[in-house]
């Protein structure tokens, strides 16, 4: 990994949301100074990337956890036993992922110090370092070339060679224009692996969503049949312990339903949130301060919405 | 040659024929046809699960005619049980068409790594 030691610990900040963010601890104490406003103030692009990588991460290791039983079901009824098939999306691509959101988060976290007010005179010493930890954290996430994920590693190692080509100029919205295409690209294709497709996204009939909802349809079939237009099939023949424990089986079908309609709204959001996320940085690259800051003051709730998502889904 | 296109297109496929099995599955007061037909969803949604997964570790699959036969079969088995959804007299023939999907992508999955 060439001068190896730039990739530091996603934990080893210790404050809020640049814990979230994977940004080293010694980049923080770098960020304290002051230095001019330039364009709309990125730091909301940053917050709202930091809460979007661990809302997504958080989601997709749920989706693993609610899609097991499915996934057991299935290794039951094949002729033999695979430990691959017992993920919907494999440890390592949960992993691949969190590395390329971190990298996002890298890449945010630079443009917010230089936009933000707050950049310490070392301006470009930080965002090198910023950007050399964006490129690490994209070689880190070994991502297979030709898959779905295509261009993802690419773009996010693009986005730390442009921190570092354009350290010197301090001028965030030179940065933002250059690095535009590759933000969206890395935005947009995530996205799309997702399980979306669109601007705004809309959900697919392929992809991780897709897949979640046909195996939760067909494994959880009997019960739809049974509970259909929320009654109980064949309700009055039943004794009195039958009806009692088709009731309590009744409760606990709808509970499964909110649970699993409340995943699918929070990957949903999240995709919105991602996509939207594209749009702040478009007009951002756009240079004009008023859009720009339109855009970047909408992410406020993202933050907010993902912050939420993550609570609910984060494990421990 | 096949590609990750060509694999998406197959889960769009899927995803609407496992709606239309269970589509039926809903329709039918058969136990014998229930338990096929859902049989044979858990069998669809295993297959696209392992789709989803490779499409992560997939380039392409150089396979040749063999494997460009199996998704044009797949492709119209998937259109027929899609025309089919929910229509009580043609539930036998939406079960041998999802017998044959369901043969048939287990061809495409074994050009898959995992």
């Amino acid at each position: 990994m060439g001068s190896a030691p730039r990739l530091l610990s996603l934990t080893a900040a210790k404050t809020s949301w640049f814990r979230g963010a994977g940004i080293p601890a010694v980049l923080i104490f770098l960020l304290a100074g002051c230095a001019a406003e330039v364009g709309g103030n990125a730091d909301e692009l940053a917050k709202a990337m930091a809460a979007n990588h661990q809302a997504v991460v958080a989601t997709l290791n749920r989706v693993n956890d609610e899609a097991r039983p499915f996934l057991i079901q299935q290794e039951v009824e094949a002729p033999a036993f695979s430990a691959d098939k017992l993920f919907l999306l494999a440890p390592a691509d949960v992993a691949a992922w969190d590395k390329i959101l971190a990298g996002l988060d890298n890449y945010c976290a630079a443009l917010g110090n230089l936009t933000s007010g707050k950049a310490s005179e070392k301006y470009e010493e930080v965002t090198e370092a910023f950007g050399c930890n964006v490129q690490a954290l994209a070689k880190a996430a070994k991502l297979n070339p030709g898959t779905v994920t295509e261009g993802v590693e690419a773009g996010v190692t693009e986005l730390g060679a442009i921190l570092i080509r354009r350290k010197a100029s301090a001028d965030a919205v030179a940065i933002a224009r250059e690095a535009d295409p590759h933000f969206q690209a890395v935005v947009h294709g995530l996205v799309e692996a997702l399980g979306f497709a669109g601007r705004p996204p809309e959900p697919a009939a392929h992809g991780l969503l897709a897949t979640y909802e046909a195996d939760f349809a067909a494994f959880t079939a009997e019960q739809g049949k049974k509970f259909r237009d929320n009654g109980i099939a064949d309700y009055e023949t039943m004794t009195p312990a039958g009806k009692k424990a088709a009731i309590g089986e009744f409760i606990a079908w709808q509970a499964t339903q909110r649970e699993h309609q409340a995943l699918l709204d929070a990957i949903k959001t999240l995709a919105a949130a991602l996509d939207k996320a594209a749009v702040a940085h478009g007009r951002l690259a756009g240079g004009s301060k008023e859009s720009a800051d339109a855009a970047l003051a909408a992410l406020k709730a993202d933050v907010q919405n993902a912050s939420a998502i993550y609570q609910t889904y984060r494990k421990g | 040659m096949a590609t990750i296109n060509d694999l998406q297109n197959l889960q769009d496929g899927l995803s609407a024929s496992i709606k239309s099995i269970l589509s039926s599955y809903d329709a039918t007061q058969d136990p014998a046809e229930s338990a096929t037909l859902l049989n044979q969803s858990h069998q669809l949604a295993a297959q696209m699960t392992q789709i989803e997964t490779n499409l992560f570790h997939q380039q392409t699959i150089q396979a040749g005619a063999t494997i460009d036969q199996a998704f044009a079969l797949a492709t119209g088995f998937t259109a027929q049980l899609t025309a089919a959804a929910g229509q009580l007299q043609k539930i036998s023939d939406t079960i041998a068409t999802a017998a044959k999907l369901i043969g048939v992508v287990s061809k495409i999955i074994g050009y898959l790594p995992l």
